[in-house]
């Protein structure tokens, strides 16, 4: 094969494949690599996929071939496909398969195609603890409470399992999905998220019921949850990351489902509830008496017959969930969220406990669609004062993020944004509580922050949400689940150092299609030429990736 | 009488404060030449400069550079050249098509006798000039007028030597101008690490480490051994070594660039092959090649046979290497005094230029510019661009708004490479090269280029720039230049004297 410029992918010898999006095949690829690859980044121009063992192996499970995957990859590419490629594709999803897990009474039993296989998984270290009793030569039994981490520790080896053990039913619910919202407009599930959905469950015999879906805020994440539920209909646990997302959970499921006040419970701080729907945040579960004592609060993973279990916000899921996720394989796990950046670098855990990622979709696919709303980045440089900048010259490194995130100059430019935008919903975005109640104080709008008390907080988001605060002033405590649909203008006026993360959900917060398809604009403060300009630079790439570049203004 | 000395400017008088509060400068400066230019000590280099960047202050150190002039020297030869009589224009443009570096050999290029009075009319004119030599007249050296115009082409018409490109052919040597591309990535590499020889002779392997970190040559980096970079970057070392691109300096065991370097891998494709070839063949055989490469264009992708060739080349353009004497009533091939001159015929020439240019044509294989089979011979896809053949369509490069510049074979030239791999750092080498541009390397990009050629660099190749990517590097060449110290500014006197600047700072 030679030089084809018409086609739009070059595959790569490291397994990634780089797809021109300008060309006119671009959908028609990018639907077939969508199959058995990851998409790693989006920016114009070209999008990044990574073909991994994992994403092989998620192929070989929904019944696709090496040689279906090899033959879509040689018939689309520019150049020809290195020769490593197809050799790893092959080699690679041939060992998918070859370890079965099958229920074998109240036992498990890990069968492998070939002894010479089991032999081989005998002699290994990792295994030794999470092998049971040798069932001839070719299988193993396994307790079921094994079950997660033998999986995990098998796909870290390289040998995939097949997991047939199939997952406890929980105790059957009875829900659907309402036939309007409160106001009476009709409701259903989008088709994005009807896929999502589909995704998430699977095809029969070939594995789902556990896996995370990436959606960006906005999008509607909430829905393909409740999606799940209805779909599975059984008893289900939520993992939320606040109580104010938990009330904002609660809220969806009654607005949106069949289910009354009596099926929805909370297992919270101040209320302990157990009920057919149960939500509970991370905070509660990981709560410890002192630094030796285990968290009490696991226990509702067992408290209930559950079903499914749901994660919201899987990317921030706190170690000691990690750990008893692996004892909670027979449930169905299904994870939710914008970004499956960790900062602490465990993306992999979430894919072996919780489950590979089953549904991704490209932002600017969705604004393009109309699902989301279409967001403008721009940085606003800001400079010092000639006396902050002497200050900010002679002061050690952590102390000058702080003098250039807290810049008094940001205060007359963000006055100038909101009086750009008047008329608009807008959220001021901020670190640092002294300087978000400066300006509030200022400009003369509310903040909250993670001391303002729940009641407090939840008049400002309704006063806001009905025009009668403009403004609105938001610290960290609002990076998630944060339910603001009339949000059109975010001024981030501070953030924590390099976070792709917060950054992402910060856009986030503005991505809720606006009335009369208004666009939302996004506005990051950064003082030029410091160190906060350094970091933002890093926090902005998640977003560049995803397609939205910054303009960048200076501010007077 | 001028003086030289080093010019400190920052982007804003309010930034003297800022500098000042971290170190005092007032004990290196000299004085001041504008609100935003001070003329330092060299001890602000020793004392001060150090402080600020430990501080995490950015100074861009510069050399200051000589303003371009207009080295059109203006001579008009028009009318000279138009005043001359036929046979001396004609043996005026046989010298220069044989000539090396502007000169040439007057043995090789006319009949010393027959031709001498014309050769004599281009000496009076003013367009040959004899150099100093023992040797008898018109057969020494001699010096072409510098400004001439290129002598017309010749036409050739090779067809009937053109057949289907047969099975045997060999192998193409690796691609010449991929490996200038190659030692392109390589030089700008050794312009950030020093690279050094051992006593003993190989690469020393700790610097030789940085230099493929630094390249992204995947297990180079880890082994210290260019080897393991794979093979073509040995080539491209050896090619560089071989043509004098890259020379070890005999005290300091260091590698160093040829200054020249950028020139010489700059311009079309046939125009740089030319100077690699210029490099690696005898500069007597060099006429051999206009015709090999009349002959590779007319057979694009098939072959040449080379005895037909050979003989259309005698019949066409008899005198290639050399022009005949008129010796005893007949032509023949230069002869010492006293010697009788080789008949210059059809059977002398295939005998003696014959195997010249099969030697040539050796060469070129070798270089990967043809492929040769008994008989036969035709052009790589490098030798048809460097016949002229139209460039095949290439892939664009692709810069994205998260500063990655991807750049799929085939769509740099090795000048341009060369820019590319100085102004953003390289991630990976695998079928497409990928880069990331930061900040640190606009930063040495910026000692010696400026902001516009880098953006011009990338809208060059690419559909579209993001506007992203120019507000960044906008952006960070302002940080960049918020404080330059440049070296070697030329002055009248010193700013006491209130004299005006005259260097460029």
């Amino acid at each position: 094969m030679t030089f084809q410029p018409q086609n739009p992918l070059i595959v790569q010898s490291d397994n990634t494949a780089l797809l021109e999006t300008v060309g006119p095949h671009y959908s028609e690829v990018r639907d077939a690599l969508m199959r058995f690859a990851e998409l790693v980044k989006s920016p114009e121009y070209v999008h990044t996929w990574r073909i991994t063992p994992l994403s092989l192996w998620n192929a070989a499970a929904s019944g696709l071939t090496a040689d279906a995957v090899v033959e879509t990859l040689e018939r689309w590419a520019k150049f020809p496909v290195p020769e490593s490629v197809p050799t790893t594709i092959r080699s690679t999803m041939e060992r998918y398969g070859r370890l079965t897990l099958l229920r074998d009474g109240d036992w498990l039993r890990l069968e492998a195609d070939d002894d010479v296989l089991m032999l081989e998984l005998r002699h290994l270290k990792p295994l030794a603890e999470l092998l049971g009793e040798a069932l001839g030569d070719n299988a193993q039994r396994i307790h079921p409470r094994r079950r997660g981490e033998l999986k995990q520790v098998l796909v870290h080896l390289g040998h995939p399992v097949r997991d047939l053990a199939g997952y406890d039913d929980g105790d059957a619910l009875e829900m659907g999905l309402a036939d309007t919202l409160p106001d009476g407009s009709p409701l259903g599930l989008r088709p994005y998220q009807r896929e999502a959905v589909d995704a998430f469950m699977g095809s029969p015999g070939q594995g789902g019921g556990c896996g995370v879906v990436v959606l960006p805020c906005g999008a509607g994440k909430t829905l393909v949850g409740i999606g799940a539920m209805i779909r599975l209909g059984m008893r289900t646990l939520i993992l939320c990351t606040g109580n104010t997302a938990l009330r904002q959970w609660k809220r969806e499921i009654l607005e949106k489902t069949t289910l009354t006040e009596a099926d929805v419970g909370e297992y919270t701080s101040r209320v302990k509830e157990i009920r057919a729907v149960t939500l509970t945040t991370y905070q509660i579960l990981t709560w410890r008496r002192d630094r030796r004592s285990e968290p009490p609060h696991l226990k509702v993973f067992h408290q209930a017959n559950w079903g499914l279990i749901v994660y919201d916000e899987v990317h921030l899921l706190p170690a000691p969930i990690f750990r008893e996720t692996a004892w909670l394989q027979a449930r169905r796990r299904l994870g939710l969220t914008a970004t499956l950046i960790r900062e602490d670098g465990l993306e992999t855990d979430v894919f072996a406990l919780v489950g590979p990622k089953r549904f991704d979709m490209p932002w600017r696919r969705l604004e393009r669609q109309g699902w989301i709303a279409t967001a403008r980045c721009v940085e606003v440089r800001v400079g010092l004062s000639d006396a902050d900048r002497v200050k900010y010259a002679t002061a050690s490194d952590k102390i000058r993020f702080r003098v250039a995130s807290t810049n008094p100059r940001k205060g007359p430019v963000v006055e100038q944004l909101i009086e750009r935008h008047a008329g608009e919903p807008t959220l001021v975005i901020g670190t640092y509580i002294d300087q978000l109640k400066w300006l509030g104080q200022r400009i003369g709008f509310p903040v909250i922050t993670g001391k303002t008390p729940a009641k407090t907080r939840e008049r400002l988001y309704e006063d806001f949400k009905a025009g009668r605060e403009p403004v609105l002033g938001l610290s960290k405590v609002g990076n998630f689940s944060v339910d603001l649909p009339d949000a059109a203008v975010a001024i981030q006026i501070s953030g924590t150092f390099g976070s792709r993360q917060e950054e992402a959900q910060r856009l986030g917060r503005i991505l809720r299609p606006k009335s009369g398809g208004r666009d939302a604009t996004f506005y990051t403060l950064v003082t030029a030429e410091s160190r906060e300009q350094d970091f933002a630079e890093r926090r902005q790439l998640f977003l560049t990736e995803q397609g939205y570049p910054y303009r960048i203004e200076v501010g007077t | 009488m001028s003086i030289v000395t080093s010019v400190l400017e920052v982007a804003s008088p309010a930034i003297w404060a800022e500098l000042e509060a971290i170190t005092p400068l007032a004990e290196h400066v000299e004085g001041a030449l504008s609100p935003t230019h001070r003329v330092v000590r060299r001890s602000f280099v020793r004392k001060a400069l150090p402080v600020l960047r430990e501080r995490g202050v950015s100074v861009l150190v510069r050399f200051a550079t000589a303003p371009e002039t207009d080295e059109a020297s203006g001579v008009d030869l028009g009318p000279t050249l138009a005043a001359l009589p036929d046979p001396a224009r004609a043996i005026l443009h046989r010298a220069q098509r044989r000539a090396n570096d502007g000169t040439v050999l007057g043995g090789t290029v006319w009949d010393p006798v027959g031709e001498a009075q014309w050769v004599d009319a281009l000496c009076a004119a003013g367009l040959l000039e004899p150099l100093p030599t023992e040797a008898p007249p018109r057969l020494g050296p001699y010096r072409l007028a510098p400004d001439l115009p290129a002598p017309p082409p010749v036409a050739y018409d090779f067809t009937e030597a053109v057949f289907d490109a047969p099975d045997d052919l060999e192998p193409a040597a690796p691609s010449p101008d991929d490996l200038l591309g190659a030692i392109a990535a390589l030089a700008a590499g050794l312009s950030d690490v020093v690279v050094t020889r051992t006593l003993a002779g190989p690469l020393a392997k700790a610097p030789l480490r940085r230099l493929a970190k630094r390249l992204a040559l995947g297990e180079a980096a880890r082994t210290g051994r260019l080897q393991d970079a794979g093979p073509r970057w040995t080539r491209a070392w050896a090619l560089a070594e071989g043509v004098g691109l890259f020379e070890t300096d005999t005290v300091t065991r260091a590698v160093t660039i040829e200054p020249q370097l950028d020139g010489f891998l700059a311009g079309e494709a046939a125009a740089r092959l030319d100077r690699l070839l210029a490099r690696v063949l005898e500069p007597d055989m060099r006429p051999l090649l206009p015709p090999i490469r009349a002959a590779l264009k007319a057979a694009g992708t098939e072959a040449i046979d080379d005895v037909v060739w050979l003989e259309l080349l005698a019949e066409q353009h008899r005198d290639i290497l050399f022009s005949p004497w008129g010796q005893v009533g007949r032509p023949c091939y230069p002869a010492g005094p006293g010697e009788v001159g080789i008949p210059y015929d059809e059977d002398r020439f295939i005998q003696l230029e014959g195997r010249l240019a099969e030697e040539v044509l050796g060469v070129l294989a070798k270089v990967g510019l043809v492929r040769r089979a008994p008989g036969v011979f035709a052009a790589t896809p490098d030798g048809l661009a460097w016949a002229g053949a139209p460039p095949p369509p290439r892939s664009p490069v692709w810069v994205t708004s998260d500063l990655e510049v991807v750049v799929p074979p085939g769509a740099l030239s090795p000048a341009d490479r060369l820019d590319l791999e100085r102004l953003a750092r390289c991630t990976s080498r695998d079928v497409v090269e990928r880069y990331r541009l930061d900040k640190s390397t606009l930063a040495s990009w910026l000692r010696a280029g400026s902001l516009e050629g880098a953006l011009d660099l990338l809208a060059r190749h690419t559909p579209a720039v993001p506007v992203t990517v120019t507000e960044t590097l906008t952006s960070w060449s302002r940080s960049v230049e918020r404080v330059v110290l440049t070296h070697g500014v030329l002055l009248d006197a010193l700013p006491g004297d209130k004299s005006p600047m005259e260097g460029q700072a």
